[in-house]
């Protein structure tokens, strides 16, 4: 595969799956400055990689670990680049509110899941929004079926807990 | 599934239903990746275990955080600069010698004894550091327009008043002769000239070709000669050969992964082992920046300046600082405190970065004699992008301004600094946007 070829391949995987891919970043990393960051530095890995990638059974799943990883990293915030009021790769529309969850609620719920540690926020993301199984999410975290467990349980009862704060 | 769950997979939903692509993210992500390997590039000083690191993409590892090494943040980055540097005794290095007497420094992140103070408004004066912009070839008070569609994307000194010419990122180079006119196209990945423009080699698939200043091939190091694989590893995973520096007709070239150099004699064809892996070489004093393998449980990266003739170890620095070119006469050293991966023991107490985009070193002795681009540093946000430094004591600085343009300034060791070439915009308004000057790499 040439490098004409490489690009294409990987620019007709990006269009297929950006939108899927661009809701995973802001839901983990849960700002749009942040989304957009981890966003084209995970695909650059991808496509650093490409040629091992297009060949995995599941790329989604690489991909997945890449963001996850990437938005895991420690030091990324010190070297995030920000993009230019025209420059942006995302848009972020307020949500319309969650049928039978009214707007406070909801509002709150999604606070309380950003302020969660990120990989307990990792885990809720990859098991409710992608509906991942726990191997899945394993998979994807690099930890064993009980950590995924363990996190999703925690990050769980965080919430619960703080909801129930918020309306006692 | 708890009574909170629908409400969670609600919340969720609805987030990430809000979220729209509104640009060509494909394309976005192809130019990071371009600007992430102009950093690779940009900062050849990478410890031996560092790269080893990566040497072995095995499946999922390779991309994982900690299997990456520690890049500098390079020319086109928009970097969220340092806001603070951590509290540090004075002095910019400490002496403490070690059971072998190598000399060992300590760059601890204490404020350099110099701050650049970056200058404002037009161009006041000249470098002596060609650089190209736009088409254009600056040399002193003289210009040569390229011709065809060259905008230039990285430049060399030639003998008989050539260049030596990239595009961009176009993996493409051109000799250029003195009136701009294309004479030779060679393909390649990177290149390396010595210090007179007499030899440069160009680097493709690991292997190297020798060319003389006309463009002439003198010579072939295949990467099928370098055995640069570790044990259990592929040799399909091997990069081959590396050219970090020539001397003379001498091709100072690492081997892959084995943490071992060679020196490459263009003009007989000889070739010796070298012991430890330079990273950059100094023509003017035969010397070469080593890097040093972390010790086990150690984050510290450390680099030895060591005599090409000898071996002799003439200091050891140990601190966060990826080097990044000698001066022409050898008398210093160019590094950033700028690096992608850090690990969090090498960051200050705030967890920013413990120097700036910039720091000189002067090679003598291994004291940090200056320094740009920290948080504690003059000049508005400012910061220093690409560098070299001449024979005549000044640096010549690629500065980035708050509003993304680009200018060139001569600084002087004593952190004056003047403008050379004016304020100019990158090629597109992204953060992966190509700077405009390109400063000679001789």
């Amino acid at each position: 595969m040439d490098d004409a070829e490489r690009r294409a391949d990987f620019t007709a995987y990006v269009r297929a799956r950006e939108q899927s891919l661009a809701r995973l970043a802001y839901l983990l990393s849960g700002d749009r400055d942040a989304a957009e960051d981890l966003l084209q530095n995970a695909l650059a890995k991808v496509y650093r990689h490409w040629d091992r990638v297009r060949g995995a059974e599941l790329p989604d799943a690489y991909v997945r670990r890449v963001m996850v990883n990437e938005n895991n990293s420690r030091w990324r915030g010190l070297l995030r680049r920000h993009e230019s009021p025209s420059s942006h790769v995302l848009e972020v529309l307020d949500p319309p509110g969650a049928p039978g969850l009214d707007s406070a609620t909801s509002i709150d719920l999604w606070h309380h899941v950003q302020s969660l540690p990120r990989q307990q926020r990792a885990a809720v993301v990859l098991r409710y929004y992608e509906d991942l199984t726990e191997a899945q999410t394993a998979e994807v975290l690099g930890c064993s079926i009980g950590t995924v467990k363990s996190h999703t349980s925690r990050a769980i009862s965080a919430l619960r807990s703080r909801m129930s704060e918020a309306t006692a | 599934m708890n009574p909170i769950d629908p409400g969670l997979k609600q919340v969720l939903d609805e987030r990430g239903e809000g979220v729209r692509v509104v640009a060509d993210l494909a394309e976005r992500a192809i130019a990071r990746d371009r600007s992430n390997r102009r950093r690779e590039l940009g900062g050849t000083a990478l410890v031996a275990g560092l790269v080893l690191a990566v040497a072995v993409p095995a499946g999922w590892s390779a991309v994982r955080p900690t299997g990456d090494r520690p890049l500098p943040v390079g020319p086109s980055a928009s970097t969220t600069a340092p806001t603070g540097r951590p509290s540090a005794p004075t002095g910019s290095a400490s002496s403490a010698p070690t059971p072998t007497s190598i000399p060992t420094l300590t760059a601890d992140g204490a404020p350099a004894p110099v701050m650049v103070r970056f200058a404002t408004g037009g161009p006041t004066g000249t470098t002596t550091v060609p650089y190209v912009a736009d088409g254009v070839i600056y040399d002193g008070t003289r210009q040569v327009a390229l011709t065809g569609k060259l905008t230039g994307g990285s430049l060399a000194r030639l003998g008989g008043g050539g260049w030596l010419v990239a595009q961009g990122e176009t993996g493409v180079y051109y000799v250029v002769d003195s009136t701009g006119a294309n004479t030779v196209r060679l393909d390649g990945e990177s290149s390396t000239v010595n210090a007179d423009g007499s030899v440069f080699v160009i680097e493709s698939r690991g292997s190297l070709t020798a060319y003389d200043a006309a463009g002439a091939r003198i010579g072939r190091l295949d990467a099928t000669t370098c055995d640069c694989t570790p044990d259990g590893v592929s040799d399909a995973e091997s990069p081959g050969y590396d050219a970090v520096g020539i001397v003379g007709p001498v091709v100072y070239a690492s081997r892959g992964f084995t943490g071992s150099s060679v020196a490459w004699d263009v003009a007989t064809g000889t070739r010796r082992a070298v012991a430890g892996s330079p990273t950059l070489v100094d023509a003017a004093r035969g010397t070469a920046l080593v890097g040093v393998a972390p010790r086990p449980g150690s984050k510290q990266v450390c680099n030895e300046l060591t005599d090409l003739t000898s071996g002799r170890t003439i200091w050891r620095l140990c601190g966060p600082l990826v080097f990044r070119a000698f001066s022409t006469d050898g008398a210093y050293l160019l590094a950033t405190g700028y690096i992608d991966g850090l690990d969090d023991s090498q960051l200050g107490p705030d967890r920013t970065f413990r120097y700036g985009g910039l720091v000189v070193v002067r090679t003598s002795d291994g004291a940090v004699v200056m320094e740009a681009g920290s948080s504690s540093a003059p000049g508005g946000g400012a910061s220093p992008v690409s560098y070299r430094m001449g024979g005549d004591g000044t640096v010549t600085v690629q500065v980035g301004a708050t509003t993304g343009d680009r200018s060139l300034q001569r600084c002087t060791l004593d952190g004056e600094c003047i403008v050379v070439a004016p304020g100019r915009a990158r090629d597109t308004d992204i953060p992966e946007g190509e700077d405009p000057y390109f400063l000679a790499d001789n």
